[in-house]
């Protein structure tokens, strides 16, 4: 009797970790191996690429601002698209030094306040750090001061040269590119140390890397993947009624683009696979877990939004505009990727679905 | 061990109101004579001494072997007086509990453009009339205001009057800006009423109360050595009660933490835990926090009705430091939100819940807190006076003088 209750005490006051180590005890899974796979081969080169194409950015930004000319806008442009599209590949590890640095809101809130950056260029006075200002920085932002809304390039080259307010529009747009490459120089020399931390933060409890991993995914997937990038736009939160105007790089045009490359990344991600080499993911943990019926539901139709992704066309604001449903369909696609990645998975795994998506009080 | 669940001590024939005192005296010493004796032996025949002297008929009682208590905790709130009826009272807690959710619904109204009264907010406050002057959908003849820290009340009485002046603007639904008072949309569409700082107004007045009338009852007021200190009077039941001044005043510390009497962690019971309950819930899968808490304030009940003043100290010592812990972690929780967050209505929102919970970090005992007024100060000034100057290196700083601060540094970047 008095053995009985200590019992039920000791299990009372550890039942919050007893459900993994269960699962582990049964089945077996090299999560070690998966998340050095995912850290070492996807998320640090992930990283390595991105800074790379955002020094370059960095330096064609230095080279406008020196000789602004037309083509050095036109190379600027490639230098800011490359750069955009290999952040996608970032976005979704929005924890540990990505989080200390709060890179998704300073690099990515959309639409840009094109007022706000109007107003900040004609005073000159602006700190880009604080809040007020997550939506007149970070890409979006440099989207419109390099794009403009469907003006010129001699046009926008004016802006940059024998405007009024030409220099304060440079001397913005170096701040802007600034502060993207501290944030991600941040980043990435923080990763080189917590790495370790990732490659053994072992189990599934809320604060370890498989549950901040799939946590970030979920999160990162439905509110940026699917709502921001393809719902939002296409009037899935508006009773139906499209906010072209809210796709990702509305000025540059290039939103499908960007769609397609963060699905892929996501779906890379997934199967643990880079390059060519299929690594030790996700869906190898749920086979593992006497999960390969949610690893197919997931494979499938990851692969099948990803299809339905490809078939968009730039830019994005116009074939929402032009063919709505079109797009619609493409939203469908990507909602039912939501249960098994959602529910499903977390659920085989162990993993709680701990952020909040802020539908709530 | 818990001594096995059956009769306490107190049930003994021979029990008298010196009775507990003994009880203690043996508890202190069998800890002694466990530190610097051999064990089983000894104890055994130690506790059959004590058995022969205090219950001699329950042949049945195990022996003491440290300092816990010798009689049971029960796995719920609830505790019965000699008479067998319920001797749990927090009647006036709930009430509070109550009449927040009310006045802070009727503030809401303001997020959806609707025109706010100062004066009904006022009302509703201080309970004007036993029904917040027709605010309230129940009657009673508690308030929140006169509960309040008394230097904060006008405080909250000043959030009422600019609630009601911004609400002219989000009538007209101007949009909140830098310096503006209005409606800021969040990300799932619905707007909330701030003030041209960025103040939240629902949020500042929720969280705020939370520490302003729930904490700064529990740590100065019923768990103050004035109300169950040793010397207080836990002996004569209160005229016409079930229970003792001692007894009562512990309910009435849980009752303005708002959970449930079977709340627990994972909990999945049908009642519903409130305020501090609730956030205890949503920290617990990282701080653990539920179970300790909730084990504290039955223990001390336990305690104090079984007259084990050793006891009732500890865990009283337990609920200061948890309860400010869980505090800490809220805020940590929320700047976390806000780290990870990219709409601007929603970040608003997050930090005046974080500036609510900073509050609550100033309500604990001098003696008792880990943070000083001008240590908070600093975080204050990290935070800043206008939530539109808020950046990630300010939240940064807070997060990790709290982490530190309060031993949470393995979880700072997961709560």
């Amino acid at each position: 009797m008095r053995a009985l209750l200590g019992i039920f005490i000791v299990a009372l006051l550890s039942c919050t970790s007893c459900k993994p180590k269960d699962k582990e005890e049964e089945k077996e899974f090299d999560l070690k191996g998966m998340l050095a796979n995912v850290g070492d081969n996807i998320i640090v080169p992930a990283y390595q690429n991105f800074k790379s194409t955002v020094d370059i950015l960095s330096v064609a930004a230095d080279t406008f601002n020196n000789n602004p000319t037309t083509p050095h806008l036109l190379s600027l442009r490639v230098a800011f698209k490359n750069a955009y599209i290999n952040w996608q590949k970032c976005d979704v590890f929005e924890f540990g030094p990505a989080m200390d640095n709060a890179l998704r809101a300073n690099f990515n809130v959309y639409p840009t306040d094109t007022t706000k950056i109007t107003t900040n260029v004609s005073s000159g006075s602006f700190n880009i750090d604080v809040l007020s200002n997550s939506d007149a920085k970070g890409f979006p932002a440099i989207d419109f001061l390099l794009y403009g809304d469907n003006q010129s390039d001699a046009y926008i080259l004016s802006t940059f040269t024998t405007h009024t307010h030409a220099a304060n529009k440079k001397q913005y747009l170096l701040a802007l590119i600034a502060g993207i490459k501290s944030k991600t120089d941040a980043t990435v020399s923080a990763w080189g140390t917590y790495i370790t931390t990732f490659k053994t933060s072992l189990g599934y409890s809320v604060g370890s890397s498989a549950g901040l991993l799939v946590n970030a995914m979920n999160s990162y997937y439905e509110r940026y993947l699917r709502d921001g990038k393809v719902g939002i736009p296409v009037g899935i939160r508006s009773l139906g009624i499209a906010l072209p105007r809210q796709t990702e790089a509305f000025y540059g045009k290039f939103s499908a683009e960007l769609l397609n490359a963060s699905l892929q990344s996501f779906q890379n991600l997934y199967l643990g696979k880079y390059g060519s080499t299929n690594g030790l993911g996700l869906d190898d943990h749920l086979v593992a877990y006497d999960g390969a019926a949610i690893d197919e539901n997931l494979r499938n139709y990851l692969a099948d939004a990803v299809v339905s992704c490809n078939t968009l066309s730039d830019p994005l604001s116009q074939q929402i505009i032009n063919n709505q449903t079109s797009v619609e369909a493409v939203y469908s696609k990507l909602q039912k990727v939501i249960i098994p990645l959602k529910v499903d998975m977390p659920s085989k795994l162990g993993i709680l679905i701990s952020y909040q998506d802020n539908d709530g009080d | 061990m818990f001594r096995k669940k059956g009769k306490p001590y107190k049930k003994c024939s021979n029990t008298n109101q010196e009775f507990p005192i003994i009880i203690n005296r043996t508890i202190k010493m069998q800890t002694l004579v466990s530190k610097t004796l051999a064990k089983s032996a000894i104890l055994a025949s130690l506790s059959v001494v004590l058995m022969s002297t205090s219950c001699k008929k329950d042949p049945t009682v195990e022996p003491v072997v440290d300092d816990k208590p010798s009689y049971s905790i029960p796995s719920t709130y609830a505790f019965n007086g000699s008479n067998g009826l319920t001797s749990v009272d927090y009647a006036g807690q709930t009430d509070r509990i109550n009449q927040l959710v009310e006045l802070n619904n009727k503030l809401k109204t303001g997020d959806a453009g609707q025109l706010l009264s100062a004066q009904a907010l006022k009302d509703m406050f201080a309970n004007v009339g036993g029904n917040g002057n027709g605010n309230f959908t129940f009657t009673s003849t508690r308030q929140l205001k006169d509960k309040c820290f008394s230097l904060d009340a006008s405080v909250y009485e000043a959030i009422y009057d600019s609630a009601a002046v911004a609400s002219d603007s989000g009538a007209v639904l101007a949009v909140a800006a830098n310096g503006k008072a209005g409606l800021a949309t969040r990300s799932n569409n619905t707007t909330v009423l701030v003030d041209k700082n960025g103040f939240e107004f629902t949020q500042k007045n929720q969280k705020g109360l939370m520490g302003a009338v729930f904490l700064y009852q529990i740590f100065n007021v019923y768990l103050s050595d004035a109300k169950i200190g040793d010397a207080a009077d836990n002996t004569n039941l209160v005229a016409g009660k079930n229970y003792t001044a001692m007894e009562h005043y512990a309910d009435e510390a849980f009752g303005y933490f708002g959970a449930p009497i079977d709340f627990k962690s994972n909990y999945t019971g049908t009642g519903t835990p409130r305020y501090w309950a609730s956030y205890s819930a949503e920290m617990d899968a990282v701080l653990g926090c539920t179970d300790k808490i909730m084990l504290a304030f039955r223990t001390l009940r336990a305690a104090i009705t079984n007259k084990d003043m050793v006891t009732k100290n500890k865990q009283r010592d337990i609920l200061y430091t948890e309860l400010e812990k869980l505090v800490a972690a809220c805020i940590i929780h929320y700047a976390n939100d806000v780290l990870v967050e990219t709409n601007q209505g929603n970040m608003l929102h997050q930090l005046s819940e974080m500036f609510g919970f900073m509050q609550g970090l100033k309500y604990n005992t001098v003696e008792k807190r880990k943070i000083s007024n001008s240590e908070l100060t600093v975080l204050f000034n990290h935070l800043g006076t206008n939530l539109w100057n808020v950046t990630s290196n300010g939240l940064n700083a807070i997060k990790d003088d709290l982490a530190t601060r309060y031993g949470l540094t393995a979880v700072k970047n997961t709560l």
